[in-house]
């Protein structure tokens, strides 16, 4: 698995908060829409992230249309660890 | 914004279109709800979604990415390289891309009308449509109640009744404003919140409440002067007394474009079917449900209703449809006209972008020992149509921006002026400005028109390179100017030489409107319409005796007339027939209702007979006066006084019993009977009328000195005699063609910036054959001229294909113009019956193309003939 950009790690820090839509993702790193969507096509390409669709009921009782949702996978909480773990050793070598 | 989404999704692949679709609604519905601003910061994001998902996709095993940065990059340098080529191609595809926007913008307006208010997408309106007369049925205050109680897929449902009154802030300063007598929920549903004040409430509607209004923005501004103090202030609106308890927002105009607003009360009572005022429902789809659910509800209503009450609807069929949909929708028809257009804007840069290919394929000419170079190294022919493309990208960038920011001028000065000449006030929704659909369809005609621009000239000089670096011809001639550019140049000169007649034809209308005489001195008269509130025939003539008497005893007022039209102004045709001819054909004149005073207010004898009198307005007294164009196209020159005529069977009801005839009892001259875009002579037919019992009712006031001065006393007086008389259209007669010329000039414009374009194009498209065949003909040039050629025959032998394509190029635009004049009736001397003069108009205009087309080959020839016999022997 290659390294993870800094929208990559964001993008997998909120899911790993529990932010499971694309625009509480925006809405909690600040990032823009043109950014967020696409790192979660990719990151969800490359197996970090799954997605799925709320039910029709869920939908029906907010009285919106039906949200998509990501969540991270194994692999996803892996790579998240894994980055976190190399950014906090990078932020050493300069404090 | 679902429009937007719908067409973003286009770019993606479609086994992810549906989804990406669907998540994306979503994600919007959830930002709406969040607040406006982060909808359009979220809305932003979707066009890179979308273009990241179809390269994502590509990368992934379909192979060509696309352009590169550093192709961008070389794309700006060849901009600053070759100015010429970047100022032509950039000026002329921005044109396109101008037009194209602006059609887009104007007609999205009528095909995707979109309201710009929370849950827009929710609001529909709902009306009886009677399927025996096909019209619709709007009094339905009785229906609505009943929706009101059962309908369960629409909910907020109200209504409203369009009014015009006089709205009376001060004695005598009284003008027409649009009332929409509305049920008060509607300021809940449309984001009504007031600027001062408040709005309507449940308790204003109630029998007994006092009588308030909430005005407009504009109106508290112009005719409160803004005034802080407005809400204790009591105004008139016609004849009734109502305060003002609040002031709406700028840019608050629901439901249509509405400046004033008071309570519907009539929405209480009880109504029998199909009666009461006419009235317009809306509401707002619950939550989830769509547009066919709730028709399918409503139906169920409708069929439940018809059964219990057959006598009135039996033929009712209640309809839900968008709100913002103009009538019943467009019909086939109009979609027919409306894709026509959009076609029409797509071919223009097409065509434009068709030429910029044929520039930008002489300058790839300049390049090919470059292109060959990367070739050898490795380069795919998929890298360099690339590379080019970018290229074009770039240039057709800067138009892009260009034709945007003119696009953006010309909705903003002319967009809004131009749909209020035609249509009149426009609904708040219709939006000038371009909105992000519009900006996404620029770049797509930006997209389309490199495409074109770029790879054409790309595939053409790439193809066979392989064999060309095997044979080391680099820069040798390889390429040939194939015939699609003949193609090319030949449509091009064709238009270039059709376009002036278009500019003829406005330019003649323009003259015809301007030059259509009044007969009579118009710019000392002053207009105006004259309407009810609540129209009362048998009472309006008295009053406006009142109004006349009051008017005249008016300093510098020579007299006061009142007519059922003005002159030089649209009105109703009628069919008429002679009671002398034996074989009666059916003749079509222009009727007007005019009071006996109308010949003398206007200064005008009658040239033969008598004019009108009291005596005539008589039932009973069936005369007629006539002018000299009914005189001389109708009767021949004949005597008309003593002639009789009557007015045709209705050829929808040929059974219907004859009309009277009537007398012809006086003869006058033409005085303006037609409308100005007649083109042939009008025939006018004058009946004697009290006001108002033919249709509209407008007075003349004749007043030498500044009649429009004198508009303010007009209206004064009017509201002193009855407040509920409205006057509106206000002008000098002489102005009344106004906005019609202003139409028209604005055509014109454009067709000779259009003109212009082709011209330009179509030289640079000259010159860059020239350019190209002389860079390759440079070397046997030399040789000749080494050898003691004859100039003559060189230039000669170089100018042979230019002359070859504009000559053509003359005869099919001078064809074109032929099969115009066979079909275009309106315009005289092109209607396949071409005069000497115009022939030899449409002939020296050829050959002034041919010569200034010509003009473009001078340069290059020059250089060539310029060119050492060593330096050109030395070429490889």
């Amino acid at each position: 698995m290659g390294a993870l950009s800094y929208t990559g790690l964001f993008v997998l820090q909120a899911l790993a908060q529990g932010h499971k839509f694309g625009f509480d993702i925006m809405d909690v790193t600040r990032l823009p829409s043109g950014t967020i969507y696409p790192a979660l096509r990719r990151l969800e390409t490359l197996g970090l992230v799954r997605s799925d669709w709320e039910t029709d009921k869920e939908a029906r009782d907010n009285a919106r249309p039906r949200r998509r949702y990501y969540e991270l996978t194994k692999a996803g909480r892996a790579q998240l660890v894994d980055a976190e773990s190399r950014y906090r050793a990078v932020a050493k070598l300069f404090t | 914004m679902k429009t937007l989404i719908y067409l973003l999704s286009l770019l993606v692949p479609s086994r992810l279109r549906a989804a990406w679709r669907e998540e994306w609604l979503g994600e919007l519905h959830a930002a709406r709800r969040a607040g406006g601003a982060r909808t359009f910061r979220l809305a932003l994001g979707a066009p890179f979604d979308a273009l990241s998902s179809r390269w994502t996709t590509r990368e992934r095993g379909i192979g060509w990415r696309g352009p590169s940065r550093s192709d961008l990059k070389l794309g700006v340098r060849m901009l600053v390289k070759y100015p010429g080529l970047t100022v032509i191609g950039s000026l002329a595809m921005a044109f396109a891309i101008c037009v194209g926007t602006v059609v887009f913008q104007v007609l999205s307006l009528f095909v995707f009308p979109s309201l710009p208010l929370p849950e827009g997408d929710r609001f529909v309106k709902i009306h009886n449509w009677d399927v025996a007369t096909l019209s619709a049925e709007p009094r339905a205050l009785h229906d609505f109640a009943v929706w009101r109680a059962t309908l369960r897929s629409v909910t907020e449902l109200g209504a409203w009744q369009n009014l015009s009154r006089n709205l009376i802030v001060t004695t005598g300063d009284a003008r027409p404003v649009q009332i929409a007598a509305i049920t008060p929920s509607a300021f809940r549903v449309a984001d009504g919140t007031p600027f001062m004040g408040r709005v309507l409430t449940e308790a204003d509607a109630r029998p007994g409440a006092p009588a308030v209004a909430v005005i407009g923005y504009e109106i508290w501004r112009t005719r409160f002067g803004s005034d802080p103090a407005v809400l204790s202030k009591t105004v008139q609106l016609g004849s009734e007394h109502v305060a003002v308890v609040g002031v709406m927002p700028e840019g608050f105009a629901f439901p249509i474009a509405h400046e004033v607003w008071t309570p519907l009360r009539s929405v209480n009572d009880l109504h029998a079917p199909r009666s009461g005022p006419a009235i317009t429902v809306f509401g707002l789809l619950a939550p989830g449900v769509t547009l066919e659910t709730a028709r399918v509800e409503l139906t169920t209503i409708g069929q439940r209703l018809a059964s219990e009450q057959p006598a009135t609807h039996a033929r009712l069929e209640p309809r839900v449809t968008p709100y913002a949909m103009l009538g019943e929708g467009l019909d086939n028809d109009a979609l027919g006209i409306f894709a026509s257009m959009y076609a029409s804007t797509v071919m223009l840069l097409v065509l434009i972008c068709s030429n910029i290919a044929l520039l930008l394929f002489a300058r790839a000419v300049t390049r090919e020992t470059e292109l060959t170079l990367r070739t050898a190294l490795g380069a795919s022919r998929g890298r360099i149509v690339a590379q080019m493309f970018a290229e074009a990208l770039v240039l057709g960038g800067v138009a892009a921006v260009i034709g945007l920011a003119a696009a953006h001028i010309a909705l903003t000065n002319w967009g809004r002026p131009f749909l209020e000449a035609n249509y009149g006030r426009l609904p708040f929704w219709f939006d000038v400005s371009l909105s992000p659909v519009t900006v996404l369809f620029a770049m797509g005609l930006t997209v389309l028109g490199s495409g074109i621009a770029g790879v054409i000239p790309a595939l053409k000089v790439t193809r066979g390179m392989s064999s060309r670096l095997k044979q080391a011809t680099a820069g040798a001639g390889g390429l040939q100017f194939g015939g699609i550019w003949t193609v090319v140049i030949v449509v091009q000169v064709a238009v270039t030489v059709a376009f002036p007649a278009l500019v003829y034809q406005v330019q003649w209308q323009l003259r015809h409107v301007e030059t259509f005489e009044a007969g009579f001195p118009a710019e000392e008269y002053l207009a105006a319409r004259i309407q009810e509130d609540a129209p009362s025939p048998g009472t309006l003539a008295g009053r406006l005796d009142e109004l006349r008497r009051r008017v005249s005893a008016q300093p510098g007022v020579a007299g006061v007339t009142f007519a059922n039209r003005l002159p030089r102004t649209a009105g109703p045709w009628s069919r008429i027939e002679l009671l002398d001819d034996a074989n009666p054909p059916l003749r079509y004149v222009t009727v007007g209702g005019i009071d006996p005073s109308y010949f003398d207010t206007l200064d005008t004898p009658v040239l033969g007979g008598r004019a009108f009198t009291a005596a005539d307005l008589a039932a009973g007294a069936s005369v007629a006066i006539v002018d000299q164009g009914f005189v001389d196209q109708v009767l021949r020159g004949r005597n008309p006084v003593g002639q009789h005529v009557r007015f045709g069977p209705d050829r929808n009801d040929p059974t219907q019993a004859p009309k009277p005839w009537m007398e012809i009892v006086g003869v006058v001259k033409d005085l303006g009977m037609g409308a100005p875009t007649e083109t042939g002579r009008p025939a006018g037919l004058y009946l004697p009328a009290r006001p108002g019992r033919l249709g509209p009712v407008y007075v003349l006031v004749h007043r030498r000195a500044d009649p429009l001065a004198f508009a303010p006393t007009l209206r004064e007086i009017a509201t002193a005699v009855d407040p509920t008389l409205r006057l509106s259209e206000v002008q000098r007669v002489d102005q009344v063609t106004a906005p019609f010329i202003w139409v028209l000039r604005l055509f014109q414009r454009v067709t000779l910036v259009m003109t212009g374009v082709a011209l330009v194009l179509s030289l640079s498209g000259i010159y860059a054959v020239l350019s190209f065949i002389v860079s390759r003909r440079t070397r046997e040039i030399g040789i000749r001229l080494a050898l003691g050629a004859d100039r003559r025959r060189v230039v000669t032998a170089i100018f042979r294909r230019p002359l070859i394509q504009v000559s053509l190029g003359v005869l099919a635009g001078n064809a074109l113009l032929a099969l115009l004049g066979s079909v275009k009736t309106e315009m005289p001397g092109l209607n396949g019956e071409l005069s000497a003069g115009q022939l030899a108009i449409l002939a020296a205009y050829g050959v002034v193309m041919l010569g200034v087309c010509l003009l473009a080959c001078v340069v290059p020839t020059r250089r060539a003939l310029r060119v050492e016999p060593t330096i050109a022997l030395r070429m490889d």
